[in-house]
């Protein structure tokens, strides 16, 4: 049982892991294409999206823990307490 | 969470879901931050985000569901125990015609009579397996519905928030198939209350009572005939309808499961033993006698010793007293006799017992005679000793060897000729037919109504499924 939590919990922490450096990847290759000299409006486009994408990401990212927290906050303000949710650190 | 230890406690699973949640979650921050600007996949992202947190609210409101459907159960006024009794009931009912027909069956089947009725009976016994069938089903679904029904919500729960949406329209069905039937299968027993009463009239079947007699018989000195044989006969016939061996204590049982008494009759019972008949009081038992205990007597012996010997009681004489004493396995019995004319005094006893000698009034006497008798298979002697008028002291020893044998009767039961059989077995027809209708029909119908509605429900709360392909 706890192996079955173990290996969710490792997944979601390398998951986690990945996203954080592909918003980085993400952010830097879409300035690179929005700020490439390259003059076709859909490259850039492209990179506009991208950036959009990636501080969206990490929005999401950094308030995560938070959002799951609100619920088992609001959960437990009409309900009995519930177990601890799993806590996830970015930092791994 | 009361009653988990089994193989995965609800706690865990409310773990394992909301941890798969959060991966679900993250998963969908991965994708929105993947560098690939293709607008397929990177739809998943927000779709995932939003799972992961619509689950995660799922988990937390779960209890609440829980105890929503309580209420709702509550609400609509039905309870899981009632919805059992109800089951119960029912196989009673069921159990309780199959007994009586493979009773009705077992009569008939040593009886001339059978064929016609058997087959019938057979065909309606083919028909209540099925039925029965169908109540252990049901009973076994519901038992599962009622005891895992908070398991499987969480299943349904756990394995919706399995990423990208695998799980998803599994676990909503599971999840709306374990709320609406939690809800629904104790609303069966008022579903078929609606038709029960058409088919069936107002009341609950009730499977015929048979008719039975019990009934003891006595010698005049109220000892039991022991051993002793009825012979039942039927006026009309003029014959033995009835051979029926009473027990150790003289007792005797007319009705199930050996008889199939009718509903009017009235015969003539006798008493065969040791080589005798014997008329009884009352000489007859007759259709009021049922259910009631008949205590006959019969006149004719004076006393019985256990097994060992009879005497009968004179003719046209009176006994003032008689005394039986033993000592090791001699048995003396003396009598005093009053005759009014010359009679006979008359000892029966199977080859077991002597009479070694016979003493009237003081002396040894010689006057008598005896004959030999076969009676179910027991051999023995009667004695006839010849009184004369007036009184006598009559002084008989005889010598116990061992306890004679039982005897050897092959019993013939009470079978009513048809009668009222054809119409039971038609009535029973009638209600096994409209069982078949209330609980093998209704039941289906009513849980496919249910699976209907559970999978509507599933819909609601697994949304449309979305194909990965269109990816």
């Amino acid at each position: 049982m706890s192996d079955l939590l173990e290996l969710i919990n490792s997944i979601t922490l390398s998951v986690v892991t990945v996203a954080w450096a592909l918003f980085l990847v993400t952010w830097v290759v879409g300035w690179a294409l929005r700020g490439s000299p390259i003059p076709f409006y859909r490259v850039k486009r492209i990179g506009q999206s991208l950036i959009e994408d990636a501080v969206w990401g990490a929005f999401w990212l950094a308030i995560g823990s938070s959002v799951f927290a609100l619920i088992a906050y609001i959960a437990s303000q009409i309900n009995v307490p519930y177990p601890e949710p799993p806590q996830i650190t970015p930092s791994g | 969470m009361a009653e988990e230890s089994e193989l995965v406690s609800l706690n865990d699973l409310v773990t394992i879901a909301f941890s798969l949640s959060i991966l679900t979650y993250y998963m969908g921050v991965l994708i929105l931050a993947l560098p690939i600007p293709f607008r397929g996949l990177k739809k998943w992202g927000p779709t995932l985000i939003a799972d992961g947190i619509y689950v995660a609210a799922l988990i937390f409101s779960y209890r609440i569901i829980i105890s929503v459907v309580d209420v709702l159960l509550s609400y609509l006024g039905s309870s899981w125990d009632g919805f059992f009794t109800w089951l119960l009931s029912r196989t009673a009912i069921v159990v309780g015609i199959y007994e009586f027909l493979a009773y009705v069956k077992s009569i008939l089947g040593s009886s001339l009579i059978e064929s016609a009725v058997c087959v019938l009976i057979n065909e309606i016994l083919k028909m209540l397996v099925p039925l029965l069938t169908t109540i252990k089903l049901v009973y076994i679904y519901s038992l599962i519905i009622s005891k895992f029904h908070q398991l499987f919500i969480l299943l349904g729960i756990t394995l919706m928030a399995i990423p990208f949406r695998i799980g998803r329209s599994a676990g909503a069905t599971l999840i709306a198939t374990a709320i609406v039937f939690y809800i629904g299968l104790p609303l069966m027993p008022g579903f078929i209350g609606l038709f029960e009463s058409t088919v069936m009239g107002s009341q609950i079947p009730q499977i015929p009572e048979l008719p039975s007699i019990d009934g003891k018989v006595n010698t005049l000195l109220n000892d039991p005939v022991s051993h002793g044989v009825l012979l039942v006969i039927d006026q009309d016939i003029g014959e033995a309808i009835g051979v029926i061996e009473l027990d150790n204590e003289g007792m005797f049982h007319l009705g199930p499961p050996y008889d199939l008494l009718p509903e009017e009759f009235n015969y003539t019972i006798k008493l065969s033993y040791y080589g005798f008949e014997f008329k009884l009081n009352p000489p007859y038992i007759s259709s009021e006698n049922i259910n009631e205990t008949v205590n006959a007597t019969a006149y004719g012996i004076l006393k019985c010793v256990d097994r060992y010997l009879a005497i009968l009681y004179p003719v046209s004489a009176a006994v003032s007293e008689l005394r039986i004493s033993g000592v090791n396995n001699t048995i003396i019995a003396e009598l005093n006799i009053q005759a009014f004319m010359e009679t006979y005094l008359i000892t029966t006893y199977p080859s077991t017992t002597t009479l070694d000698s016979i003493i009237v009034d003081g002396e040894p006497y010689s006057n008598f005679s005896s004959d030999q008798w076969v009676w179910y298979g027991i051999n023995g002697t009667s004695t006839s000793i010849y009184i004369s008028e007036g009184p006598h002291t009559v002084k008989l020893i005889y010598t116990v060897y061992s306890k004679p044998p039982l005897p050897n009767v092959e019993e013939q039961r009470i079978i009513a000729p048809e009668t009222s059989i054809s119409d039971l077995i038609m009535n029973m027809l009638t209600l096994v037919i409209a069982l078949i209708f209330l609980l093998i029909l209704l039941p289906t119908a009513f849980m496919m109504m249910l699976f209907i509605i559970a999978a509507s429900l599933a819909r609601v709360i697994g949304g449309r499924y979305v194909k990965i392909l269109r990816l």
